[in-house]
């Protein structure tokens, strides 16, 4: 990774720990799903895994182009500033990959890229060949999910499909993308020998290829291709499973004090699945508001609908650390005022 | 079975699956020593090019049963793996540290799907895969490839390979091969050790007589990059030049792409795994000239015409040097290796090594409890000395004597770069082999000599493919999936 990419995620201020977790892929706390939310770096879930972010901060902090505020909390200096600039103009940056969300965009990547192969050699008869080498049980799925097809019409679908999406693409990305692609007697053609902006890196480009395979899985998901079947094996929820059972309660009427007795778990537990059930399946403000009630809502809009800066709200405006109940009530205003004001940038 | 009977069978083996009519020199005799009815663990050390890997494909298709092979590198897997699916055994699994935690599980919950499971030591040492391979397989024969690391790599930074001689009791002790290529005369027993079991011990040269060796003393760094921009403008064919850092191996690249009209490409452990797999394909299709490596490449390659191997950073050791050079000229033609040295390289080498060695103060240190300021691969190596009952003087001691040895063997590699005579009798002193005379013992030079290109590589190297002019997507779509005119894409999408 190159270090200034980092700057790019700086909005006021950067949770080094937030990051870390999410780039890492770590499992998911609410505290750290909400900050990955409010900076936009949640979509990254799991993207850099090996990145060493000590390593970057140090070269960052040394260049001074950030600064510690807080131990964990950093900000960005006034070269910081003109550096992260500097970069957004001469490298790529990837647009937003909410995708990754719900599809693990690493591991569609390798599921595409060994099914490709595996269906050019079968366009030529070939069994004899060496396999792209990917985990083992993705490997087995692709094989089960391939042995479902009668080979042409496999061979026939999976090109039309890939034709189709292309057929999107600036003619520039098409080619590009294509010619890194493997298959029978096609070694593919390497990130580093493409010809692309010359300010780039192989980050970039990495960023780059990417975002491509982003743009692939939304396509074929949405258009329902064969890709897009194909891309199911690599479907997930970041969601733990005993809070998508809440959550499930919840959607079904169930209140959050019934859920707690049926469940046995602590009403501030319910709580949290709720709260991050919110996030991870991008609730609808409406749908927030009924986890609030009336009597909350109002007294949450007398704080704080006069500052639109809902990330740095301060909670004591609102009640006291420790009442826990009014805390989530919080946290979910500020995410109406999030999703509200996505909606409105969108408009 | 009769020693004819098991002979004839492996033959079969070999020309049905491999299209081979014959063994190569020292395969059959492994293959009959470990297979025979009253079969023998060996210990197997056969020159780079032999064919090792072959020697446990056709051992498990024999046995029938399940095949556990220890792999040093993640990447040497991924390769061995993949040659198997090519050679048609599509049974065939790595586990790593690498994978995530769900598909090692699912790996884990399916292993008697397998019949040949590669695994790190570290893994193999976990109890509950041991337990989970001893659960579902019937384990016929256990593989230690590249088992000089049980040595190299033992004592200082991988302690798990001094435990597989526990890991192969608690497999039964299956039939157990021994795979290495640079096992010196005191590696050989201390490897045999770990297993407390007799083991036959079949030993070919490790001279390899085609491969020119060549050293070359420069006098600075300078000098060094100009003489290897040379070299590589001159040299015929496909080619790896070795580094050991990742960092300098990139800024090399990026230096030889502006230099020469050569295709370069770099290859180490941060490339990303889309990336490695087109640069062993492109290179294996020879439309990639020279790699730029570090020591993560070439385990697993199996690319016969490699013409030359040039090593820019100083080797630890002989053995190491020998592995690496072992990957050129594998079709048995000739091929050179030239070792590019300026003073003062030995002190990175030197660096690591007594960085690797946990120092006195350390591992006192660390017995008296205060392990929080040691690193995590300190700590494991002493942790795997504390388990195993052994006390702060004897590590100590041990230990040193290590360190002793490992500078040693890096004084061995300097006087070979210096030695004006005899090179190649030297090697093979060095591995406890006879000296060779005339013709034999020659095929080597240094940089008082000019170094004549043309007359050592009488075979030229491979032409290496022209870059392929840029395509249209919608023509490379058509190529990669063999459609015709008649059912283009063109027709199928309006």
């Amino acid at each position: 990774m190159d270090a200034e990419y980092l700057l790019t995620k700086f909005d006021n201020e950067l949770r080094l720990k937030v990051l870390t977790n999410i780039w890492h892929g770590k499992s998911l706390t609410v505290s750290t799903t909400f900050w990955g939310l409010m900076v936009n770096i949640l979509p990254e879930y799991g993207l850099y895994p090996q990145v060493n972010l000590a390593q970057i901060q140090q070269t960052l902090k040394r260049r001074n182009l950030i600064t510690e505020q807080q131990p964990g909390l950093l900000v960005l200096t006034k070269a910081g500033q003109i550096s992260k600039a500097n970069y957004a103009s001469q490298h790529y940056l990837p647009p937003n990959q909410s995708i990754n969300l719900k599809y693990d965009l690493l591991a569609f990547k390798n599921i595409f890229l060994l099914a490709n192969q595996a269906i050019s050699e079968l366009a030529y008869h070939n069994r004899h060949f060496y396999p792209y080498q990917i985990e083992a049980k993705q490997q087995w799925q692709i094989k089960q999910w391939l042995k479902r097809y009668p080979r042409e019409r496999l061979i026939k679908q999976w090109q039309e499909a890939l034709h189709l999406w292309l057929a999107t693409l600036p003619v520039k990305d098409a080619d590009d993308f294509v010619a890194t692609l493997f298959g029978h007697q096609i070694p593919g053609k390497l990130l580093t020998d493409l010809k692309q902006k010359p300010t780039w890196t192989l980050f970039d480009k990495q960023q780059w290829q990417l975002a491509m395979f982003a743009d692939l899985l939304v396509y074929s998901v949405n258009e329902q291709t064969i890709i897009g079947q194909l891309a199911q094996l690599a479907k997930r929820s970041l969601l733990a499973q005993s809070a998508a059972k809440t959550l499930e309660l919840w959607q079904a009427g169930v209140s959050i004090e019934a859920i707690s007795r049926a469940r046995r778990l602590k009403i501030t537990t319910i709580r949290e699945h709720l709260l991050q059930g919110v996030m991870l399946e991008n609730w609808a403000p409406p749908a927030i508001k009924k986890l609030i009630p009336p009597l909350e809502q109002v007294k949450l809009a007398a704080c704080f609908n006069k500052q639109s800066d809902f990330k740095h709200w301060s909670f004591e405006a609102y009640g006291s650390a420790n009442q826990p109940a009014l805390f989530t009530y919080f946290r979910l205003w500020q995410l109406c005022a999030f999703y509200e004001e996505r909606a409105d940038d969108r408009q | 079975m009769t020693d004819n009977d098991l002979e004839q069978t492996l033959i079969h083996l070999l020309q049905t699956n491999y299209g081979y009519a014959t063994f190569r020199k020292g395969q059959l005799a492994v293959l009959k020593t470990l297979l025979a009815t009253n079969g023998q663990n060996v210990l197997a050390i056969l020159p780079t090019g032999t064919g090792k890997s072959l020697l446990y494909e056709i051992a498990g298709r024999y046995l029938n049963g399940t095949t556990v092979i220890v792999s040093p590198l993640l990447s040497l897997m991924q390769d061995q793996v993949a040659r198997l699916n090519y050679h048609g055994l599509k049974q065939a699994v790595a586990i790593n540290s690498m994978m995530t935690p769900e598909s090692r599980q699912w790996v884990l919950q399916n292993l008697r799907q397998y019949q040949y499971i590669f695994i790190a030591p570290e893994s193999l040492n976990q109890p509950y895969i041991l337990e989970a391979i001893r659960q579902q397989c019937q384990v016929k024969l256990l593989v230690i490839d590249e088992a000089h690391s049980i040595v190299q790599w033992g004592p200082d930074f991988r302690p798990s390979y001094l435990l597989l001689g526990t890991v192969f009791e608690k497999l039964n002790q299956p039939r157990l091969l021994a795979l290495t290529a640079t096992a010196s005369q005191q590696m050989q027993p201390q490897i045999m050790a770990q297993f407390k079991q007799p083991f036959a011990r079949i030993q070919a040269s490790v001279n390899r007589p085609k491969i020119h060796l060549r050293t070359e003393r420069l006098i600075n760094e300078e000098a060094k990059q100009n003489r290897l921009l040379t070299l590589i403008k001159t040299l015929p064919g496909a080619g790896i030049v070795y580094l050991s850092s990742k960092r300098q191996a990139n800024e090399l690249v990026a230096f030889l792409q502006k230099q020469t009209d050569k295709k370069v490409a770099v290859y180490h452990g941060d490339l990303a795994n889309d990336q490695r797999y087109a640069i062993q394909q492109q290179f294996m299709r020879n439309q990639i000239d020279i790699i730029i490596a570090t020591s993560a490449f070439g385990m697993g390659i199996d690319k016969s015409d490699i013409r030359w191997i040039i090593h820019y950073h100083l080797p630890s050791d002989l053995a190491s040097y020998l592995q690496e050079i072992g990957r050129a000229g594998r079709d048995q033609q000739a091929a050179i290796a030239i070792l590019l040295y300026q003073p003062h390289d030995e002190v990175l080498v030197q660096s690591l090594i007594n960085n690797t060695i946990p120092t006195e103060a350390v591992i006192t240190q660390y017995y008296q409890g205060n392990a929080a300021e040691i690193d995590h691969q300190t700590q494991k190596v002493l942790s795997y000395y504390q388990r195993t009952g052994q006390q702060a003087p004897e590590v100590i001691d041990f230990l040193a004597q290590r360190l002793k040895q490992r500078l040693k063997a890096l004084k061995t590699m300097l006087t070979y770069i210096d030695l004006q005579v005899d090179k190649r009798n030297f090697i093979l002193t060095a591995f406890g082999e006879a000296r060779l005379s005339g013709a034999a013992s020659e095929n080597w030079s240094t940089e008082a000599t000019t170094l004549d290109v043309s007359a050592l590589l009488k075979v030229k190297g491979t032409p290496v493919t022209k870059r392929a002019t840029p395509q249209k997507w919608s023509q490379v779509l058509k190529t990669m999936f063999n459609s015709t005119s008649a059912n283009s894409n063109q027709d199928m999408v309006q």
